[in-house]
């Protein structure tokens, strides 16, 4: 860790951090014969998690939420146009519609 | 057979965990926590949370023995599932408000794991690793754990490419927008990054 009268520096910290010991005494081995046991003892219980995992962390990335949002933008304008359009063609229709009527 | 089918000191033992033999799946787990432990270290700060991750890792290489391929090297297989358990953990972590890291105090011991160091080195070297893990936790989990494995672990780009299944540019993309988030980070904190 940086000492308090010196300019806090990220390179010196991770430098540091390296060096820091991991436990030395895990032994895990009862513990993963344990829980092999009991997931072949029940049957497999939503694989679809990992996929899920991802798809979560996929709607927290900024690209594809900005990509939605221009995506609804755009449907949004459309919609605005198409109800111009419609309002154009109901005016040409109440035109044509006597003429076209009478053939 | 190939040479590193020859090379591969464990290839007999996971062919016999292939077929079922938890003993020899033991001898294994045996040959290889150690390394486990010591690269996902990086990743957390309790204890607790680094057995469940090696844990993880292993049961995961069990489900996963039927399809390992003999032409990679078992160790950095191993890895990859190690690694990939560390993203899922950052994950799990993002979407649980409860599961923050706290900041470590200000004697470099961190709160939530009031285990004694040796000495005032490791202690200091603790606190380090402790401070370190808290600046990253601010960053998304895919960013902290490529810069977990980057600052911390001093593991080579391309083999966090292979691990995370990116392409090498891909990476190095990655990489240079993960830093960049990173220094805004330390800029806030204080930090300077040379």
């Amino acid at each position: 860790m940086n000492s308090p009268d010196s300019p806090k520096n990220w390179d010196r910290l991770t430098a540091q951090a390296r060096q820091a010991a991991a436990p030395a005494d895990i032994d895990l081995r009862h513990a993963i014969r344990a829980e092999i046991a009991t997931q072949a003892a029940r049957p497999r219980t939503m694989p679809h998690v990992g996929l899920l995992d991802e798809l979560l962390a996929l709607g927290g990335a900024r690209w594809l939420q900005a990509g939605l949002a221009c995506i609804l933008a755009g449907a949004a304008w459309s919609c605005w146009q198409g109800v111009t359009i419609v309002h154009e063609l109901t005016i040409l229709w109440s035109f044509q519609g006597p003429s076209l009527a009478q053939l | 057979m190939s040479a590193s089918l020859i090379a591969d000191p464990d290839l007999s033992l996971i062919r016999q965990a292939q077929a079922g033999d938890m003993e020899a799946f033991d001898q294994i787990v045996l040959r290889h926590q150690s390394t486990m432990t010591a690269l996902l270290h990086r990743f957390v700060h309790t204890r607790a949370d680094l057995e469940d991750l090696v844990q993880e890792t292993f049961v995961k290489a069990w489900r996963g023995l039927p399809a390992w391929e003999p032409e990679k090297p078992f160790v950095h297989w191993l890895k990859r599932i190690a690694v990939r358990c560390g993203l899922e953990f950052y994950r799990r972590q993002q979407r649980s408000p409860l599961s923050r890291l706290a900041q470590p105090t200000a004697d470099g011991r961190d709160p939530l794991d009031d285990l004694p160091a040796d000495t005032l080195e490791a202690d200091q070297q603790r606190g380090a690793l402790g401070e370190a893990q808290f600046l990253l936790s601010h960053l998304q989990a895919e960013d902290r754990a490529l810069l977990t494995l980057l600052h911390l672990e001093q593991m080579p780009l391309a083999e966090i490419a292979q691990h995370f299944g990116w392409t090498r540019i891909n990476a190095k993309v990655k990489a240079f927008r993960a830093r960049q988030r990173l220094k805004t980070l330390l800029k806030r904190h204080g930090y300077e990054l040379t």
